[in-house]
């Protein structure tokens, strides 16, 4: 057994030899202290009475009124509606989207036409690329009822068109069909590479043993990519009212809301920009923030808790 | 490997260490910067509290070709056409002032606050939004203290200018901004000697040669003119019957002849006199039932609310629409100019007559920009001294009108003529190019209108007089509004904030009900739930702080 002066001798050997490597991590490393760390003392406004002007010190030296701005957000009289179309979104999406790449990446396993598999693979995770931005504007180009071409199909097959755009019964169907549109072919890469690092020698001695396709599928392939699965979807919980794994909440509810539909559209990401950028009121919107943030980081917790339990996998 | 907890003790102390320092590094960097400018500047030393009066006033260069000076500057509307100081007017600025502006334009209503958290702004900013914000001594620089320090003319900011101005400050008595477009009932009187103009306030628009292929059926109340809309969905079925530009002029055609002024005017005066929320308007049910009648008949599309300003503007200029819900100050005319060039050369815009009360074509404006000089600029008293140019006859006749004697002429009334080249430039919307009239930072809503209006044939405006008439600014109202921060301005933005407040959030609801029932069901909770947010509370505090302006006003 090494002393402990000979460890850390060899650690920092260790860390010499592979120092071109490290300085990879470090840029990382740093990315995370800039971006995701430092950024964390604006926290502190939730709890304040801040107001921008006084500047990034005025986060320390505003006045501290507790929890005043999270009974504020509580007893807003849209908090309601705000945390249900939050919550629903995701979960919709999470129930809708999530289940797909899996099954995609199973059937393009067993696909053995290479060109097919590859053209499919393409075509399904090419629309991941494609902004936000641009999803609206296609929508807005074939949903509107003015001129829109899908909605204009709509109305001869069905005799009158719809309001897809403005009504906001429409606004989480069309939230999850463009999700599942961009976002399936990307998990479904992920899951593929799970599949692909599956002992191909297990499938030879299920064959040689006679299971059938489904068998193999069941008893292999699903097994054997459940750590990925596990992984994806506490990540997916954890971030679930942002939006999950299956698309941004904020960008679809910003770009595809509007004071019509605004009743399904509003989110809670939304409903920050709008009130803290917009109107200047920074602690309120940071307190709605934290509490979005607060409740995520739960569902990380009991989702990997759960996970452990179950599968005997998990986060940490 | 064990856990060791005095590694990972000291490992998060090293963390933290750096992460304060790195806070540190960013603060002091930020003072550094918002200090700049106040150290290099006696005026920012004015205006953070040493007393003017114990230093000795600095000398400062008056505006001229032979001092050139240049300043940043932001507009913070997405939509503002001024992104280069290229064009006759800026060129003529820079050769009488020596003042040469570099523009730049938001991309969207967020980027401003954006830009305040970084401490990243330009040396001046031109806004609607954020004035509170902006009117604090941290971030701008308090236009009187400029003048007190450089021992400026006191009156070089009109004191009505001044007062509205502290309306939206945070620092009790100091004023931060110049205001544009703020025109008082007396300025608005003069139009009538020009006999041409109108101010932006709700209109109709509507194709004037289709409404005469329908019989030119009359249009002498507000039920007429629903009634036309609704002829006009039966016999242009091809046709969106009326569009609007959502949460900007929206419906002021209907609120201003239901006598409830426009669209800003959060409380309206009514009948007895008092100020009260526009809610509480004996008209407001009738104003909400109109424009839902339009939504269920089908006149309106609900895909409305989707579209951006452009989308909106075009759809009548493009021949897509039958009418929109508009503004006045020349709309008809320059919607009746592409649909002629584009679509159909035989097709006519008119703007509908005002059918209702004619007193109720008012607002209460405190004028459309605030231009404010931030901390970062190192010339507050040039930048002040050019936007308090901008306030004078000669300033506003430049920037709004261009060169005497080359894009107009007055006669001895005082009354321009504009040049053919500046008619047609409007015509062929060329002006932008040629001209670039957008750095009007101390601007005359009335200069605006005579410009915008030169052109228009009076038939087609039969509003225009009528409103040139009774038009009255009542600025005391938005005086009043509640400064941002404070507890009542949490409560009126809940209620009132334009589009994210109650008010519209459920208007949006009653004009897209699916039936009657529902409107007045929608109707009637939107009161309930407006009480147990505290309507009350604000109307009562709107009351007080109303009486408390007109005084100021002198109404």
């Amino acid at each position: 057994m090494k002393g402990k002066s000979e460890y850390k001798k060899s650690l920092w050997i260790r860390i010499w030899k592979q120092r071109y490597f490290h300085l990879f991590v470090l840029l990382g490393v740093l990315f995370l202290l800039l971006f995701n760390y430092l950024p964390m003392f604006g926290i502190l406004m939730a709890f304040k009475d801040y107001k921008i002007q006084s500047g990034i010190m005025g986060i320390f030296t505003s006045k501290f009124v507790g929890l005043k701005h999270f009974n504020a957000f509580f007893t807003d009289y849209q908090f309601g509606h705000l945390m249900y179309n939050t919550i629903m979104l995701s979960i919709a999406k999470i129930v809708f989207l999530f289940p797909l790449p899996i099954f995609l990446a199973i059937v393009l396993s067993e696909v053995r036409n290479r060109t097919i598999k590859r053209v499919v693979q393409t075509v399904s995770y090419l629309p991941y690329f494609i902004s936000w931005v641009i999803v609206a504007g296609f929508c807005q180009i074939l949903l509107s009822t003015t001129n829109g071409v899908l909605n204009d199909a709509i109305s001869a097959l069905a005799g009158q068109k719809l309001q897809i755009l403005t009504s906001p019964k429409y606004f989480m169907p069309l939230a999850v069909i463009t999700a599942l549109w961009k976002e399936t072919g990307w998990w479904t890469i992920i899951f593929l590479a799970a599949i692909t690092s599956i002992d191909p020698t297990l499938y030879e001695a299920a064959e040689i043993d006679g299971a059938s396709r489904l068998r193999r599928i069941s008893n292999i392939t699903l097994p054997g990519i459940l750590p990925t699965i596990t992984v994806v979807l506490i990540l997916a919980l954890g971030s679930l009212l942002g939006g999950g794994l299956s698309g941004s909440n904020f960008e679809q509810s910003y770009l595809l809301g509007n004071g019509a539909n605004q009743d399904a559209s509003r989110i809670i990401q939304t409903y920050v920009l709008d009130i803290g950028l917009a109107q200047g009121r920074y602690s309120y919107a940071a307190a709605a923030g934290l509490f979005q943030s607060v409740i995520s980081v739960a569902l990380v917790l009991i989702s990997n808790f759960i996970a452990r339990k179950t599968t005997g996998e998990g986060l940490f | 490997m064990p856990f060791n907890h005095k590694r990972f003790a000291s490992l998060t102390s090293l963390a933290m260490a750096i992460i304060m320092a790195l806070a540190a590094c960013g603060n002091s960097s930020g003072s550094a910067n918002s200090g700049n400018a106040g150290s290099d500047s006696p005026a920012a030393s004015a205006s953070s509290g040493s007393s003017a009066a114990e230093t000795a006033k600095e000398a400062v260069p008056p505006l001229s070709p032979d001092n050139p000076r240049e300043f940043s500057v932001l507009f913070n509307y997405s939509w503002f056409p001024a992104d280069n100081f290229n064009g006759v007017i800026p060129e003529e600025i820079t050769k009488r002032l020596g003042v040469t502006l570099k523009p730049s334009v938001v991309i969207d209503n967020q980027q401003l606050g954006t830009l305040i958290a970084s401490g990243d702004l330009p040396d001046i900013i031109a806004t609607s939004d954020l004035r509170s914000n902006l009117s604090s001594s941290e971030l701008c620089y308090d236009l009187g203290g400029i003048i007190e320090q450089y021992g400026l003319d006191p009156n070089l900011i009109p004191k009505m200018h001044q007062a509205s101005a502290m309306s939206f400050s945070q620092d009790e008595g100091k004023y931060y901004a110049v205001l544009s477009h703020f025109d008082s009932t007396e300025d608005w009187r003069t139009l009538e000697n020009y006999n041409l103009g109108a101010p932006t306030i709700g209109s109709l628009l509507y194709r004037h040669d289709l409404y005469e292929q329908m019989g030119s059926p009359k249009m002498e109340t507000m039920d007429d003119v629903i009634n036309m809309l609704l002829m006009a969905k039966d016999a242009f079925p091809e046709l969106t019957t009326a569009v609007f530009i959502p949460f900007s002029t929206y419906f002021e055609y209907i609120r201003c002849n239901l006598g409830m002024g426009n669209l800003g005017c959060t409380f309206v005066e009514s009948a007895s006199g008092d100020w009260i929320p526009y809610v509480k308007h004996e008209n407001y049910k009738q104003y909400m039932q109109y424009i839902y009648k339009l939504f269920s008949a089908g006149c309106i599309p609900a895909d409305n609310w989707a579209w951006d300003i452009s989308t909106s503007a075009s759809m009548l200029s493009q021949g897509q629409a039958f009418a929109a819900f508009s503004g006045c100050q020349g709309n008809a005319l320059a919607a009746q100019i592409e649909l002629q060039r584009d679509v159909d050369p035989n097709a006519y815009v008119y703007e509908a007559p005002v059918v209702g009360d004619p007193d109720g074509y008012y607002m209460s404006d405190l004028g459309f920009m605030s231009t404010f000089i931030t901390k970062n600029c190192k010339d507050p008293a040039g930048a002040l001294q050019f936007l308090a140019w901008t306030l004078t006859d000669e300033g506003k006749k430049l920037t709004q009108w261009g060169r005497e004697g080359h894009e107009y002429t007055l006669d001895e009334n005082g009354n321009p003529t504009f040049s053919k080249e500046w008619n047609d430039a409007y015509l062929e919307n060329t002006y932008q190019e040629i001209y670039n009239p957008f750095f009007y930072f101390g601007a005359s809503r009335v200069f605006e209108a005579v410009s915008r209006c030169q052109d228009i044939d009076e038939a087609t405006t039969p509003n225009y007089p009528v409103i040139r008439a009774h038009f009255a600014n009542k600025p005391w109202m938005s005086y009043a509004i509640p400064v941002e921060g404070s507890d009542e301005s949490i409560i009126y933005n809940n209620l009132f904030a334009n589009p994210s407040g109650l008010f519209f959030t459920t208007e949006i609801k009653m004009a897209t009900a699916s039936s009657e029932e529902e409107f007045e069901s929608i109707y009637n909770s939107m009161f309930e739930e407006a009480e147990k947010m505290g309507l009350s509370t604000i109307e009562a505090y709107m009351k007080d702080k109303i009486n408390e302006a007109k005084a100021i006003y002198g109404a």
